[in-house]
């Protein structure tokens, strides 16, 4: 157990021994949600280092997008513990804790339908503090958001009801983007995007680590798990069971036949 | 050939009123999902407001000015105190907008009492401007064009700004908007003192037209409410455009069949949500 729990922060680590010493990003302990009666979720436990990439999956409605939520304090939990660095944050509003570097891409994009493009990403940028935490010290601004995604500057005026599915899913991750958030958090982002645009996204959170962003990633493409992950999370019934290293679910069929359904 | 101008000058003049009322209304709505069923009461109190400060200082801008201050303050207290408190809880928020409308129809009636009043027009638009044959007031005519100035204005603020857009984010999504990190409580309070301010300036500037009485804030209320469904909730320019149906057909609708008069108001509402339930401008 033990062995296996240090191969395990090993696979954290990655290519950067650096890492390891860090302290975590975001850590999750002990989390019930309820959404009225019914209770979602039943004491979530989870770490994401910092310059990480942690992805949670499992199969529809174990509770990941609740998970999401309270995080971010949407969904507040009844019980248990949120942490960001050393912060304990499971009772504070969502834009306070937004104000402190939290971004989020979430599931079915969101976008506002009324807007225009670059209103979206005038009213998601913020400075953030670059430089400090290990975070490469160039911020994202609008411009450099939109050199990742020409296709948005092409409708910069228009609103984003006109937008294609593929284009909002562009704009929702600008959004985060221009955010400069330490933490990125993203619910299926690859949900009914082509494979060029998922490759695209994949660069751009490979990109986006070696930044020293932290990204927790709810996926259910395994390809895309698989190429990303530090670490795994699995979840089911509204708990974490099993927590490895992508290698480690590439090489069980067994698991990601039980938990994913694949 | 003079009825009918006279008649849609009244109709256009009266629907400036509406607009301003109104837009407060519908921004309140598309924002934070209550139906403020004060709205007409800071529209009454607005204007008696503004009828105390020109009667002691003579003074209209100022009455203005202060009945817009004083009441979005009202407003901002009420929404953060009492509304704030009953968050994603719209029914019961809209049914304590109604014991609001109550208390203020008391208050209203305990200080300034029962009687009708008129609030005094500034004294360079009192008269009238004669052209194409008629001697039409110019109180009026001046409404016409601060009703279009508003129009005008709001919509530069709602379209061109990053607040507004805010706020329109809010309109589509207040959750992510809130998760973006925007005080989204913070611009709610805003957004309901503003509605409330736009309301008490659209009693100041009725007042001369229509007065100030007992029961007027839920004569009013009630076009407006007209006017916003009409338009569809949320949008500003529904409610300008609503404005102008139900300020014209009420006024001829009055000319016409005088024994009709609210009926001929509430026509445009039925056939328009015949055929669009959602409003003119409705979102979907
Ligand atoms: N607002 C809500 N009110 C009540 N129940 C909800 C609500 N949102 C989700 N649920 C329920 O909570 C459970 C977990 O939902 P959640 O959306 O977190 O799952 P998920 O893992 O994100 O699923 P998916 O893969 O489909 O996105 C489901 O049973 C769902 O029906
Ligand atoms: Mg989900």
């Amino acid at each position: 157990m033990t062995k296996s729990a240090s191969r395990a922060s090993e696979d954290i680590v990655g290519n950067d021994p650096a890492i390891g010493a860090l302290p975590v990003a975001l850590k999750v302990s002990g989390l019930h949600t309820y959404y009225g009666d019914s209770h979602v979720l039943h004491g979530v436990d989870l770490d994401l280092p910092r310059r990480s990439i942690g992805c949670v999956v499992g199969r529809n409605g174990v509770g990941k997008t609740t998970l999401v939520r309270s995080i971010l304090g949407l969904s507040p939990p009844a019980q248990g513990q949120v942490h960001i660095g050393a912060e304990d944050v499971s009772r504070w509003p969502a834009h306070r804790l937004a104000r402190c570097a939290v971004a989020l891409v979430p599931q079915g994009r969101r976008i506002f339908p009324s807007l225009t493009v670059l209103e979206h990403l005038q009213i998601g940028a913020r400075t953030g503090e670059r430089g400090v935490d290990g975070l490469a010290a160039a911020p994202w601004t609008i411009d450099r958001a939109l050199e990742i995604f020409p296709r948005l500057q092409e409708r910069l005026g228009h609103r984003a009801a006109t937008l294609s599915g593929g284009e909002r899913q562009m704009l929702a991750v600008a959004r985060a983007l221009v955010a400069n958030p330490r933490l990125l958090i993203m619910d299926e982002p690859t949900e009914g995007l082509s494979p060029a645009i998922v490759d695209q996204l994949r660069e751009l959170l490979l990109r986006l680590r070696s930044e020293g962003v932290s990204i927790l990633l709810v996926e259910q493409n395994l390809a895309f798990v698989l190429a990303l992950a530090d670490r795994v999370h699995i979840m089911d019934k509204g708990r974490i069971v099993h927590a490895c290293s992508a290698v480690q679910l590439g090489e069980s069929p067994e698991m990601t036949r039980r938990y994913l359904g694949v | 050939m003079s009825f009918w101008l006279i008649n849609a000058l009244n109709g256009l003049s009266f629907a400036m009123v509406l607009f301003v009322l109104s837009a407060g209304l519908t921004l309140v709505f598309g924002l934070l999902r209550i139906i403020n069923m004060a709205h007409g009461s800071f529209y009454l109190l607005g204007g008696y407001i503004a009828l105390s400060v020109i009667q002691a200082s003579d003074h209209f801008m100022l009455g203005m000015a202060s009945a817009c201050v004083a009441v979005m303050l009202l407003g901002a207290a009420m929404q953060r105190w009492t509304l704030a408190r009953l968050h994603k809880q719209e029914l019961p928020q809209s049914l304590l907008t109604l014991g609001f409308l109550f208390m203020f129809a008391d208050l209203a009636f305990w200080i300034w009492g029962g009687n009708p009043q008129l609030v005094p027009k500034p004294a360079v638009l009192e008269g009238a401007i004669r052209f194409a044959g008629i001697a039409y007031p110019a109180y009026r005519l001046a409404l016409i064009g601060i009703g279009v100035l508003v129009a005008v204005l709001l919509w530069a603020l709602l379209e061109g700004t990053r607040i507004g857009a805010v706020v329109r984010a809010g309109m589509d999504d207040e959750e992510m908007v809130r998760a973006m990190g925007i005080n989204i409580p913070l611009v709610f309070t805003a957004v309901f003192a503003f509605g409330a301010g736009l309301a008490a300036m659209g009693g100041v500037l009725g007042g001369p037209l229509l007065g100030l009485f007992p029961g007027a804030d839920f004569e009013v209320a009630m076009l407006a409410f007209v006017v916003v469904t009409v338009g569809g909730l949320g949008s500003i320019r529904g409610a300008f455009i609503a404005s102008l149906l139900v300020g014209l057909a009420d006024n001829f609708g009055t000319a016409w069949f005088p024994q009709l008069s609210l009926f001929t108001a509430i026509i445009p509402m039925v056939i328009v949500l015949a055929l669009r339930p959602s409003g003119l401008m409705g979102r979907a």
